[in-house]
């Protein structure tokens, strides 16, 4: 190799540092409390269709995105399909001031830490996951604005098709 | 050639600086933590400025703060 190719690679190298991969595979399992402090696994949720909305009571964007998570988990009922909304608040009362004004019908968990934001690595806020029912991750939808809803429903729809 | 590697080396690795990640963004998104804390005062200084300048706009960068888009 010479010095000017060694070069260029060099130069390409940060380039990497914005390189982004579509998750796939196995999702991460975890562990979380409830707003109210009840501990909630997705273990207990294998079978089922899972819809994990990573968001914050300061993302903009979130506030869009709870009122069609309501909608999604009425629609696909809770046999098949659960939307898990993990709230990445360090303080989890800002996460039930926002819960409080929505009253959704689909479980809220609260990862101050975000430790399991950073398993997901999740590269903007609201980051939402199609978690099929093998635990495999089959979708990643990045921020949301009004209609993304009508791009999810058919995924979902398949999903839960599935045997 | 040794000083071009080097220099080329320093900038890969700064490239590579820490940066906050979307869901540690908490404090940084909560209104006292804006450069400009009074939108009304912002848009008033940016008028003032604009028709002295008799030219508008490139203030700032496009997008949010959340790393939505």
């Amino acid at each position: 190799m010479t010095m000017t190719r060694f070069l260029y690679l060099l130069l390409l190298l940060p380039l990497l540092t914005f390189a982004s991969e579509e998750p796939t595979g196995a999702a991460p399992t975890f562990t979380l409390n409830t707003l109210d402090g009840e501990p909630v696994s997705t273990d207990s949720l294998r079978g089922k269709v899972l819809y994990v909305d990573f968001w914050a009571s300061w993302c903009g964007p979130c506030k869009v995105s709870f009122p069609d998570m309501h909608a999604l988990q009425e629609e696909f009922g809770e046999e098949q399909f659960q939307v898990v909304a993990v709230s990445v608040d360090s303080n989890p009362e800002d996460a039930r001031r926002f819960v409080r004004r929505f009253e959704p019908n689909f479980l809220v968990l609260s990862d101050p830490e975000g430790a399991i934001a950073e398993r997901f690595n999740i590269p903007a806020m609201p980051t939402s996951f199609l978690i099929d029912q093998q635990g495999n991750i089959r979708h990643m939808h990045k921020g949301y604005k009004p209609g993304d809803i009508d791009k999810l429903k058919p995924l979902i729809a398949a999903l839960t098709g599935e045997q | 050639m040794k000083k071009i590697i080097l220099m080329v080396l320093t900038l890969a690795f700064t490239a590579g600086c820490e940066t906050v990640k979307p869901w540690e963004r908490d404090i940084l998104a909560q209104p006292g933590m804006q450069i400009e804390a009074d939108p009304l005062d912002a848009q008033l200084a940016s008028q003032v400025y604009d028709s002295k300048e008799a030219s508008s706009g490139g203030n700032s960068p496009a997008g949010g703060g959340c790393g939505c888009n």
